[in-house]
């Protein structure tokens, strides 16, 4: 990925050759567990964008080399997804596959233990897009991957599960707050020391994975997709208002001129029965909920989409 | 907040439609037309102007669509109006648009979008009460059944059904689909989904742009992967989609990093395609895939894109650092294949030859490989030239060949000879002949006319003079074998500098005639080799300037005083040559990369590539009115190749977008007020691991000199005046950066002179043994004993130590460790306040800490961000010690600060302003009665906000365009924003 020079070894790199890591980004992930112990207890974990593979080198040392015994080997999982093959790794499975599809997050969840129906508890990604210099492109592209990324967390992760991956510091830090709360307890930005500091990238760390009520686990595309078909492909009520929101941060659901085209297919009671859910969720985060709340009072209210006027064309 | 007066950052647009071009650099548009520029009012928008659509309704009339990210502009022009340009619509999409295009062939005003997830929206502009703004209907978004994140889209078609979209993503795929013929044909829906017509595997990594022409039947595609592809387009225009549409022809290797764009350009009836790389070349190619020409051209900034006018011959090409460059390809499409490289044949005879040189102009002298002397005068006819057999020549084995002024020399084993020519008459005359040395001569340099110097392989060096060559003066160099000399320049009729092979310069004087007196040895100038050009850039009573260079990348300026004979290095500066071998003019260099020979000049960047093998061979050259001759010597035979070195396109362009800023991000800038009212220098430094010195004249910029000392990137610098009883006499130039590299250079704003003092690789410990590893410096900052004038340097580095170092002036050389603290986390911010004992570091952690200025101690310690603090000021009213701090957490606190007791007395966050993490602070105290503290702050949002300190009011007053900001500063009522670039804002004043 772009080009390399002498001068950009550091530190880091040195140390990685000589400790054998693929990359020195494996320092990025140990220090993010320094910080906030995301490995401590973990069996099953998966890495999303592994190529060439040092977070799994990490996750091979950390979780499956400390194993004492054979039974304790095979009771870990690592599932390094990628679309190109690397070399292999110590107990780790690999998985060539595309995260923008929901058949990839099913052939994760394949290699888990079925018959007690688990999922991971750790899902890392240090993916980024091939950069091409213009940073806002980048920053748009790596927006992209983070919700591909996110949503197929949401398909593999346990209750209480942990999520990390990689951002470019831009302009919408809050937001992507707002969004990660949506599924997790906790939400923290972290600039590993091993990231250099002239470099815009950083880290979400999101611990405490939950799914919303009602919530069914889709695959998102936030650029791509009708965000407001998506939202409804799963039909669940919640995933409805929630795709919107995770996919481009838009509250007001989908309304833009083309909505019209669609016939709405949720009567009054399905908003009620969504209401009823999410005010009884305990877990339910609050500042959704008063989000939420006016919204679907809304909807129950006029159950009629406004085609108001707005610049958004598409 | 008023127009743009200074903006260097990414121009991603440029346009060429029949005798105007639209361009822009940033968010700003510009159209120009014969030689006058019109700059196109974009007020509301920051983002960057990613491309550009113009259509044309008569000579001075039409639209414009302008697109940025995911909005888009539509504007009017006239140019016979006095606004002529006039915005009637804005939008936005929810997609990176890519790709736009207007569709003639439909009714009404259309045009459609092209998304970085292949879809496509198709748009209507109606205006039916002729308001200023008018209305944009939705008539379809037609999506493709692939869903790929695409680098780049190009359309073509004039009617919507019959649009051809062809897309590069990530996995170096091509996609190919049309809006025709839907997957889910629904009648009354506005939105289809419509099939991928042609997947194709092209490149080993990201396709960054493809161009493609119909009628020429030929397509191209640039990659990540270093190569351009050209692929046969089969063009019948019903097309039928599938793999016998698109047959690969060849891959183009010629850029050493990522080809970003390529152009199908059509001159006369030829076609050439012309890519643009991350390396900064561009390169013309054939049809068939030949290099016919490559140019480094935008100074080592990514070129984004090109534009070719097919009348002109004129290249446009526009850069990371805002340059828009133009450059006329007419000589080289015009010419046939290596036509400029002319054999110059010796005749069917088996002797060849071993040595040329430019005797004049127009004549040429060689020797061949039996000893025999030959020229050749190039006259202007249409009769081949020939080589001559300079009879008088009295043919041994010679080691020199060199010329000056219509004088040949040449040298053997003990013997010289020296030729006079007559131009007019074309004849030699035998001047010297005779042994002079005991050794195999290997050198003979002119110092002028009159005046010359030989040296033998034992190192035996003599000073002739006249036709007689009598001797001057004699000395000896070295005792060693194979020690002569390089270069020489005569600085002064008594003295003068040579060079020797084993790297030394030498300064040599004559006090009485006969006697040479070696007076000062400067080692090692070059490392081990010695210079080949030694040139005198100036000389005054006290002090002559010589520049040299060596057969390696970096050229030096040396300073001799001419009262004592000090030598010493004052100045480096590195070029883009492997190898450098002569210096025409003072702008030009030239030299070798690999098995080329490249000519470089300080104002254009390199300017000619000839591939004419290594540097080891015999060449010369001749520079006449900006053409340049380049005779050289390969394989036996003797080609000749001319240049014209500036072929620059002439008009507006040529000055209105040119700037030689930093081409990589710049780090910080520091200010040299000056006292007199002349205007300020800038210091400025970034990730090109340049040290630059501007200054600022009016609505211009100056470069005035580079510092290339630093090795890596360049973090932090700070300025220190040394001052006489009155004035600053010069400035110490503090600076840090990677390689754990500290450099002091000294800036004389007089002249402008700049000049290296020393370099440092700081990682000293306490124990005095040294790190194992060289962390990268983060800041640095100095003070000055008033008593013995040392210098206190404070040296933050990226593990967590903080250096206390000693410095004097007068040793420089010398650092000496006084104390090292660790605090663990990477310092980010440094700031040293000796009137308060003060030294304040902010961490990645979020934490300020304040140090006694002998570091023994620390007076506070407070978790001011939740994270990093990158952006810092201090100000001390008089009272209090105010700091403004903004972090990663995307906060701005102002702290209050009783200095006496280090008590805090007030911190006011303000978190609702910036969305983004806040990298750039500056602070001022405003004039009159009531000081109040204001503050300028700019995040990665890119929003700039004015703060007043005391009212705790804030609000926006503008945007900036540029990514990633490091800094921004207020000089004379400017804002001058800093990052991936420069912007500088007029404030209003109010």
């Amino acid at each position: 990925m772009g080009k390399t020079s002498k001068d950009k070894r550091d530190v880091y790199y040195r140390q990685a050759k000589e400790e054998g890591w693929r990359a020195r980004s494996a320092f990025k992930l140990m220090h993010i567990n320094e910080q906030f112990g995301i490995l401590d207890n973990v069996q099953r974990a998966v890495d999303l964008c592994a190529a060439p593979g040092s977070w799994s080198q990490v996750l091979s040392r950390k979780l499956f080399d400390c194993c004492l015994t054979d039974d304790q080997k095979s009771e870990v999982k690592i599932i390094a997804v990628d679309l190109q093959a690397m070399a292999p790794i110590r107990g780790v499975i690999q998985l060539q596959g595309d995260i923008t599809k929901e058949s990839t997050a099913n052939a994760i969840i394949a290699h888990f233990d079925k018959t007690s129906d688990k999922k991971a508890q750790l899902v890392v990604c240090d993916g980024a897009p091939d950069v091409t210099g213009v940073h806002e492109m980048d920053e748009y592209m790596q927006n992209q991957l983070i919700v591909s990324a996110l949503s197929i967390a949401t398909f593999v992760l346990e209750t209480g599960g942990t999520f990390v991956a990689k951002i470019f510091k831009g302009n919408a830090n809050c937001l992507l707050e707002s969004q990660m709360l949506t599924f997790f307890k906790d939400f923290h930005i972290y600039k590993p020391p091993s990231s250099r500091p002239s470099s815009i990238e950083a880290f979400v760390v999101c611990i405490g994975f939950r799914l919303p009520n009602g919530y069914i686990p889709q695959i998102i595309n936030p650029a791509r997709d009708d965000i407001r078909l998506l939202a409804r492909k799963t039909g669940s009520a919640v995933n409805r208002r929630l795709v919107p929101f995770i996919a481009c941060g838009d509250l007001n659901g989908a309304s833009d001129e083309l909505s019209t085209k669609f016939e709405d297919e949720f009567t009054s009671e399905d908003y009620e029965m969504t209401y009823d859910d999410m005010i009884r969720d305990v877990d339910f985060p609050e500042e959704f909920k008063d989000e939420l709340e006016d919204v679907l009072l809304d909807e129950i209210a006029v159950r009629s989409v406004e085609n108001f006027q707005t610049h958004c064309l598409w | 907040m008023s127009a743009k007066q200074i903006l260097f950052t990414d121009a991603l647009s440029v346009n060429i439609s029949n005798n105007s071009l639209l361009t822009a650099v940033g968010n700003e548009v510009f159209y120009l037309r014969r030689n006058s520029i019109v700059r196109v009012t974009n007020k509301m928008h920051y983002k960057k102007i990613h491309g550009s659509v113009c259509n044309q309704k008569s000579e001075l009339t039409g639209l414009i669509l302008l697109f940025a990210e995911n909005e888009f502009s539509l504007y009017k022009y006239d140019l016979t109006q006095k606004e002529m340009f006039i915005l009637i619509y804005e939008g936005e999409t929810k997609d990176w648009i890519n790709a736009a295009i207007y569709i003639k062939d439909e009714e009404g005003c259309q045009f459609v979008l092209h998304m970085a997830h292949s879809s496509l929206l198709r748009l209507q502009y109606d205006n039916m009460n002729n308001m200023k703004f008018g209305k944009c209907t939705v008539l379809e978004l037609a999506r493709c059944t692939d869903y790929s994140m695409l680098y780049n889209t190009a359309l073509y078609g004039s009617s919507y059904n019959k649009l051809i979209i062809i897309s590069g993503n990530s996995f170096g795929e091509i996609l190919i689909w049309q809006p025709h013929t839907p997957v889910n044909f629904n009648n009354s829906a506005r939105s289809n989904i419509y099939p991928l017509l042609l997947r194709l595997k092209a490149h080993n990594g990201v396709v960054f742009s493809i161009d493609f022409n119909l009628t020429a039947q030929l397509l191209v595609t640039t990659s990540d992967d270093r190569s351009l592809k050209l692929w046969k387009l089969n063009s019948n225009l019903e097309m039928k989609f599938d793999s016998s549409l698109i047959k690969p022809l060849c891959s183009c290797y010629g850029h050493t990093a990522r080809v970003l764009c390529a152009i199908i350009a059509k001159y006369g009836d030829r076609i050439f395609i012309i890519s643009g790389g991350e390396d900064s070349y561009i390169c013309v190619w054939s049809q068939t895939g030949e290099m016919i020409f490559k140019r480094r051209e935008q100074f080592g900034a990514s070129i984004w894109r090109l534009a070719f006018d097919h009348v002109s011959a004129k290249l446009y090409s526009t850069g990371s650092t805002g340059n828009i460059l133009t450059y006329n390809l007419k000589n080289i499409l015009v010419s046939k294949k290596n036509y400029s490289i002319q054999q110059m044949h010796m005749g069917s005879s088996n002797e060849f030859l071993i040595k040329v040189k430019y005797l004049n102009y127009s004549t040429i002298i060689a020797l061949s490989n039996k000893n025999n002397m030959y020229y050749m005068r190039l006259v202007n006819s249409q009769k081949t030239p020939i080589w001559e057999s300079v009879s008088i020549f009295p043919a041994y084995k010679c080691t020199v060949l060199t010329v000056s002024d219509n004088i040949v020399a040449t040298c053997g084993y003990q013997r010289v000879t020296l030729l006079s020519y007559h131009v007019d008459t074309g004849c030699f005359k035998q001047l010297y002949d005779g042994i002079k040395l005991e050794g195999l001569i290997q050198s003979f340099h002119f110092l002028t006319k009159q005046l010359y110097l030989i040296s033998d392989e034992y190192g035996n060096c003599l000073l002739l003079k006249g036709c007689n060559m009598d001797v001057e003066g004699s000395i000896n160099i070295s005792n060693c074998r194979n020690t002569w000399i390089t270069a020489a320049v005569l600085v002064k009729s008594n003295c003068f500098i040579i060079s020797c092979r084993n790297g030394n310069i030498m300064l040599v004087t004559r006090e009485k005639s006969s006697h040479l007196q070696l007076k000062k040895i400067l080692k090692g100038l070059h490392g081990k080799i010695g210079s080949i050009v030694l040139k005198l850039l100036k000389i005054d009573d006290k002090y002559a300037y010589i520049l040299s260079a060596a057969h390696e990348s970096t050229l030096r300026v040396i300073c001799l005083n001419l009262t004592d004979y000090r030598l010493t290095v004052l100045q480096r500066q590195s070029v883009p040559l492997a190898w450098i071998e002569a210096m025409p003019t003072l702008d030009v260099l030239i030299g070798f990369n690999d098995n080329h020979l490249v000519a470089w000049s300080h104002k254009n960047g390199v300017i000619l590539q000839l591939q004419c093998g290594g540097g080891h061979r015999c060449w010369d050259y001749q520079l006449n009115n900006e053409v340049l001759d380049i005779i050289y010597i390969k394989q036996k035979r003797v080609f000749h190749h001319r240049e014209q070195l500036y072929n620059e396109a002439p008009g507006c362009l040529s000055r209105a977008f040119r700037n030689k800023w930093h081409i990589r991000s710049c780090n910080i800038i520091q200010i040299v007020e000056q006292n007199n009212n002349s205007q300020p220098y800038l210091v400025s430094a970034g990730d090109d691991n340049i040290i630059k010195i501007s200054q600022l004249n009016g609505k211009s910029f100056n470069p005035c000199a580079e510092l290339h000392t630093h090795i890596s990137t360049v973090r932090h610098l700070v300025l220190h005046p040394i001052k006489s009883e009155t004035d600053v006499i010069y400035w110490l130039i503090f600076s840090v950066g990677g390689r754990a590299q500290l450099c002091i250079n000294k800036f004389e704003p007089n002249g402008p002179v700049a000049s290296e003092l020393c370099s440092h690789t700081v990682r000293i410990n306490s124990d005095g043994n040294n790190a194992l590893l060289d962390a990268r410096l983060m800041a640095v900052n100095v003070l000055q004993s008033a008593t013995d004038g040392t210098f206190f340097l404070y040296v933050a580095s990226a593990d967590g130590k903080i250096r206390l170092l000693q410095w004097q002036l007068e040793k420089p050389s010398q650092l000496v460790l006084d104390y090292i603290i660790d605090i663990k986390r990477c310092p980010l911010q440094m700031q040293a306040l000796n009137n308060h004992n003060l030294l304040l570091i902010t961490t990645t952690n979020g934490i300020l800490y304040g140090f006694e200025n002998s570091l023994r101690f620390k007076r506070f310690e407070i978790q001011l961000h939740a994270t990093s603090i990158s952006a810092f000021e201090t100000l001390y009213d008089g009272l209090h010690l105010h700091i403004l701090s903004g972090g990663d957490d995307e906060t701005i606190k102002h702290t209050i600060i009783k200095t006496t007791d280090m008590t805090i007395l007030q911190s006011v966050k303000f978190s609702e302003i910036h969305n983004a993490q806040i990298t750039a602070l500056n602070l001022h105290l405003s004039q009159g009665a009531c000081q109040t503290i204001y503050a300028y702050t700019c995040s990665m949002d890119k929003q700039i906000y004015k703060l007043n300190l005391k009212t705790l009011q804030y609000n926006r007053i503008g945007f900036t365009c540029l990514s990633d900001v490091k800094g921004i500063l207020n000089i004379n009522q400017c804002l001058f924003i800093y990052g991936c670039g420069l912007q500088v804002i007029a404030l209003d004043n109010k």
